[in-house]
């Protein structure tokens, strides 16, 4: 397929329709709102269902109940929409079914503001939701992979029978970026547990996360455990540029990753040996990435937008081998490269 | 050809970055012009970020009376001064129109006093972008945009691009496509938006009427 011009949004969703999903139930909210849009428009056209929900509470509900019964289905929307929809999600995990959810990213707490924001770092890997649950989590850094991971999500939720979220600040959602469809058949899974009616011929499935018999309950918490140990084997994605004799190593994901690209450049020009780690799955985190640093390695910058979510993880993957540092901007300011070359130049001085 | 330009087309076309391009090249060769901000579908990307180029290069930025250029809030506020430049014949105006039919719907209240001078209202056409690659597709944009606006477009403007990656291709199959629009509407097609790198080969593939993009004002060096 020849290239084309796509919007963060309008790409998810296309991707998403390529993926076979054919539902979609969500709530307006910027930064991701041409997501919706662009679902309401073209899923009918494929036969799907588009349908605006009254709240993000009823949106994540519906799509517990239409993954219940073993259709692909998303809901998209930005930080305190996601905030709304931690009840659901909890209830999809303990439910063991699989669904995707985006979350375009904008400064919080609270209502916020609508500029880019990676301030939900802690809502996604650590949950919001109560209970031992994972998420599936991936946050590309420009659109192509946006639209790649979207294409293979639904299989990952289905193949593990766990959501996967994907996290793109608002500059994901908002930005334009030349894009390819790669032609890629969906495999879906048989889906034995699904309530698709009984015909007569089986007992009915239940779908449902309450067990009132501690042992019970535990067991499925086990057999979860599992399953999330598998996908923390099988899932870890990440890219690792020059870490092996770096002097400093910055972490970062997202749109923040591509403005340190953009330092890493003009460092590489100016003889200064500073990798980067860039995780593209938040969880499982690629803790094994950090193990390729070089051991002289003066320190570990973590630049994020936020003021500081990530570095913990940072933290437990440096386990103490190199000392670890914070640069970070807030509320929708983005980091500019000049500010990151700074504090990598502190480092590099021994300054910090 | 009018003073007032009003640009109109669907969101993600680029309208933007060729408001902001024009206003710059108004700035260097014509004394100087007034941008006004109307979107107010959509709060990122939009020229009115761009406060602190335009006021180092001659270029007054309207955008809403909160003398706040760069609050992003969804708010549907727009500056009381537009009333003003629609009547102001001697400068060059630039109206940036927020996408699709919905972000041009904002002209319709001017409309009454728009129609009543002269105006050009152009629509930016990007064959890259899915829902305007056809002649009839984009044919359905300007009756959304004539719609809502309450006044009719009567330029078209070829900005089919990949940002950083557009090929002499893109550029000859904009055109076409622009041309085949002008044809089925009559509406005339006005120039070729192209990067400065393919102005040569443009020529050579005898194009003509460009509008050469100075620099990508609205896309940050690391994007």
């Amino acid at each position: 397929m020849a290239k084309i011009l796509m919007k963060g949004n309008e790409a998810i969703g296309e991707a998403a329709i390529k993926a076979g999903c054919r539902y979609f139930f969500g709530y307006p909210i910027t930064p991701q709102t041409e997501l919706p849009e662009y679902m309401s428009r073209r899923l009918p056209e494929e036969g799907g269902v588009f349908l605006q929900a009254e709240s993000e509470i009823a949106a994540i509900n519906m799509v517990y109940g239409a993954a219940g019964s073993g259709v692909r289905v998303m809901t998209s929307s930005s930080s305190p929409g996601i905030a709304l929809k931690q009840e659901g999600i909890s209830y999809i995990c303990g439910a063991m079914l699989p669904c995707v959810i985006v979350n375009i990213v904008r400064g919080g707490p609270g209502l916020g503001g609508i500029q880019p924001a990676q301030s939900d770092y802690y809502q996604v890997t650590r949950g919001g939701g109560n209970g031992d649950y994972r998420l599936i989590v991936y946050a590309p850094a420009n659109l192509q992979e946006t639209v790649d991971i979207m294409q293979e999500a639904f299989d990952v939720s289905e193949y593990y029978r766990v959501p996967v979220m994907l996290v793109g600040d608002g500059m994901i959602g908002q930005m334009m970026e030349p894009i390819e469809f790669k032609d890629r058949q969906p495999n879906f899974q048989d889906k034995p547990w699904a309530t698709t009616g009984t015909k007569g011929e089986r007992k009915p499935n239940i779908v449902n996360s309450l067990y009132l018999d501690p042992q019970e309950l535990e067991n499925n918490n086990l057999a979860l455990d599992k399953i999330y140990k598998e996908i923390e084997k099988n899932e870890v994605r990440y890219e690792a540029v020059n870490v092996e004799d770096a002097d400093v190593v910055v972490v970062a994901y997202g749109t923040t990753s591509r403005i340190v690209k953009s330092v890493l450049e003009e460092c590489d020009k100016e003889g200064l040996k500073v990798g980067l780690i860039r995780p593209i799955t938040l969880w499982p985190y690629p803790f094994e990435a950090f193990d390729k640093i070089n051991p002289e390695c003066k320190g570990i910058l973590c630049t994020e937008m936020s003021l500081g979510q990530m570095i913990d993880d940072v933290r437990i993957a440096a386990n103490g081998r190199w000392k670890t540092h914070f640069y970070g901007r807030t509320g929708g300011m983005v980091p500019q490269p000049d500010d990151i070359k700074a504090e990598i130049m502190k480092i590099l001085r021994g300054e910090k | 050809m009018s003073n007032l330009k009003i640009i109109t087309g669907h969101y993600g076309s680029g309208k933007t970055e060729v408001c902001v391009n024009l206003a710059m090249k108004y700035a260097k060769h014509n004394g100087g012009c007034i941008i006004a901000d109307l979107d107010i579908v959509n709060p990122y990307f939009r020229s009115r970020e761009k406060d602190e180029l335009f006021l180092k290069n001659n270029v007054r930025l309207v955008a809403n009376n909160l003398n706040m250029p760069n609050m992003t809030a969804e708010i549907p506020a727009l500056s009381s001064e537009l009333y003003g430049l629609i009547d102001n014949h001697e400068d060059r105006i630039i109206f940036d129109v927020g996408g699709d039919g919905n972000g041009s719907r904002v002209l319709s209240r001017f409309a009454h006093m728009i129609e009543k001078r002269d105006y050009d209202m152009y629509l930016v056409l990007n064959a890259n972008r899915p829902f305007t690659r056809d002649a009839d597709s984009a044919i359905q944009y300007i009756s959304d945009i004539n719609t809502q606006s309450r006044l009719k477009i009567n330029g078209i403007i070829n900005n089919t691009h990949l940002l950083r990656e557009t090929s002499l291709d893109d550029i000859i199959r904009g055109d076409r496509l622009a041309n085949e629009v002008s044809e089925k509407t009559g509406i005339p097609m006005m120039f070729n938006v192209i990067p400065e790198r393919l102005e040569e080969e443009c020529k050579n593939a005898g194009l003509d009427k460009f509008f050469v993009l100075e620099e990508l004002y609205m896309r940050p060096d690391w994007l």
